[in-house]
Parts: structure tokens; sequence; C-alpha cells
């Protein structure tokens, strides 16, 4: 059943796709298909509602890894600049290395404090966590703007979905008064012509 | 600044009267271009626009409704496609694009206007633009960029979301 509303959605929504993203990971064709498959009954509003939706969500997502991806970069880039005392530009973390410590690598953790503590003239930071802090201060701003870009998609799927509600849930919610109106109604005759 | 200083930059800026060839023209008038979305477009000459005002009126909607939903939903898109230029990944580079240099721009527009009025300095503009535009298309752009880029289209897309939802719910 689903599946014939994907379909029976797909064929409508495929020639006239307006959303061009060139997402290698499939994670908005995933997100598409979910909603569309939710439909009661496609048309062709409600399906290009479904793809600006889906659109946002995918948005939504990106946005959160890049304030994720934000957030490690700068931590490394914290901890490179307190081991060099400001010297040189030689980078030996990456992100990477830091995703691995906030996953619970103790060694490389430790081996980051031992090098932050034995570097002469460290005035930037003395261990891995206040490294994150001050990665987490140095750039508030760009996860600010990140926020603001996550909060605006938050916006836009909530006036999306009621426009799809108008167009797909009002229909049913008024189909489903109707039945019961007439059931009720129907009840009435049936008191009215008893004995 | 003196007064007489002051004063004397306001002669000096009068007799400028910016750029007076094509090319110096054309340069200049791209100077505050950043995405176009101020610009006013018309939708209805496009086909894209006839095929979905067709098929939401086939949907049940009165021509007025339908024309502006589908104004609506072109116009969000406008601003969407905007967002996702951003972030779209550069072309393959083409090893012979890669050794491009801002001489070797410049010897060619100089070849290339030959003759005419162009002046050196519009030539060094126009050479420093193309590789600019060069540079921004063979190199992933940051994500700070990115985001600050991103960010400056929120209130395009506050706009453009808004008429969409009140062309669709609109009685």
């Amino acid at each position: 059943m689903t599946e014939d509303k994907l379909k029976q959605s797909l064929a409508i929504l495929d020639p006239i796709r307006t959303v061009e993203l060139k997402d290698k990971t499939g994670n908005f064709e995933a997100i598409l298909q979910g909603l569309l498959s939710d439909l009661e009954k496609p048309n062709t509003l409600s399906v290009l509602l479904c793809e600006q939706i889906a659109e946002s969500i995918f948005w939504i997502r990106w946005h959160t890894e890049e304030k994720k991806s934000i957030h490690l970069e700068a931590t490394a880039e914290i901890i490179d600049e307190a081991k060099s005392n400001g010297f040189g530009d030689n980078r030996k973390y990456c992100a990477e290395d830091i995703k691995q410590v906030l996953l619970g690598d103790e060694t490389l953790k430790n081996k980051i404090n031992d090098e932050l503590k034995s570097a002469a003239f460290n005035t930037t930071a003395i261990s891995f966590d206040s490294c994150r802090a001050k990665a987490f201060l140095s750039y508030a701003k760009e996860i600010k703007i990140v926020d603001d870009l996550i909060q605006r998609q938050v916006l836009n799927i909530r006036h999306l979905q009621k426009s799809l509600n108008a167009i797909d849930m009002n229909p049913r919610i008024i189909k489903r008064m109707d039945l019961d109106l007439k059931h009720a109604e129907r009840d009435l005759n049936a008191l009215e012509h008893d004995p | 600044m003196t007064l007489k200083q002051a004063k004397a930059n306001r002669n000096n800026a009068k007799r400028s009267t910016g750029p007076r060839s094509m090319l110096g023209r054309a340069i200049s008038s791209q100077n505050s271009t950043k995405h176009g979305l101020n610009q006013a477009v018309d939708f209805e000459n496009g086909d894209r626009f006839d095929t979905l005002l067709k098929l939401v009126k086939d949907d049940g909607y009165s021509h007025d409704k339908a024309h502006s939903i589908v104004l609506a939903i072109l116009n969000h898109r406008r601003v969407m496609d905007v967002y996702c230029d951003i972030y779209a990944q550069p072309e393959e580079v083409d090893d012979s694009t890669q050794d491009i240099s801002l001489a070797s721009i410049r010897l060619g527009l100089r070849e290339m206007a030959e003759g005419s009025e162009v002046t050196a300095y519009e030539i060094q503009s126009m050479a420093r633009l193309i590789m600019r535009s060069h540079n921004e298309k063979h190199q992933v752009k940051s994500a700070s960029s990115c985001i600050a880029d991103c960010h400056k289209l929120i209130r395009y897309q506050r706009n453009a979301i808004s008429r969409l939802s009140k062309a669709i719910q609109s009685e």
C-alpha cells in the first residue's frame, strides 16, 4: 500500500522536480521517499511541498554536521597552536583525531594532554578540555550563524507543513467529519422512526 | 584630513566620469552583484511556469489561485537554488585550465583589445575578475565562508516561504 503511494507520488514528481541538490549521500532521496509514502492522496502540489520539506530536513542535517565539524576543526587548531607556541604552521591533529577522543580514545587524549603540558611557553591552554572550551569561544560567531540557519529551516518546515496540512490533511478531516455526520443522522432517523 | 584636501578630493572626483569603454562599463556593472535575488524576475515567461500552472489547475484549483501558488513556488525555488549553489562542489579541474595565471589572462585581453579604447586599468580589472571567477569555480569554499553566504539569504527565505504559505492557505 505504502509502496503504491510512493510509486504514484514519484510518478507525479519526477517530471516536475524542482530541487536540484548534488547530494551524493542519498540522504535527500531517502527523506523525500519517506515523506511521499505518507501522503494520503498525492497530487502535484502535495508532492512539490514534500520535496521542499525534504530539502529543508536535508539542510538541517547538513548544518548540524557542519556545526560539529567547525567545533572539531577549531579544537584541533587550538591544540596545534598551543603545542607550537605560536611558532610555525605545523598541523598535527585534525578534526578526525578530536572525534576519536570524544568517542572515548583515552590514549590519544592523554597523549594530547602530555604534549600540551610539556610544550614550553604554552599560554593558550593546558588540557584537551580547555582547548575545546577555547575553540567554542573562538568560533562562537560561526556556531551562532549555523544555529540561525538551522532555525530558519525549522521555520520553513513549519510553514510548509501547515500548507501541506491545508491541502492533504484537511480534506481527510472533512471526509471523516462527513462520515461522522452521516452516521449521526442515520442514528437520529432510526430514533425518530423507532415506535 | 584638512578642509583644503577634502575640497581637492571633491574636485578631483568631479573629473572622474567612471568607466568609458563598453568593457569597463561591463566590469563595473557587476561590482555589487552577489546573488541577484533583489532583481525582478519574470517567472511567467518560462516553460516550467506553464507546466506547473497546468498541473496545479488540473488538481482543481482556480486559475488565480494556481497562478499565485506557482509564482510563490518558483520564487521560493529561486532563493533555495542560490542556497544550494553556495555549497555546490566545484567541477572536476581540467588540466588545460589549471595553469591559468593573471599574467596570461592580461596578455590575452591586451591582444583582444588592441586598437580599441580600452585602458590598461580596465584590462587589469577584467583579468582580476576572470581570475577570481576561475578560482571560485575551482576551489572548495571553506565552511565558514559558505555559512556566512547562506546567512545573507535568511531574509529572502523568510519572505519567499511566507508568500508560498499565504498563497496555498488563502481561501
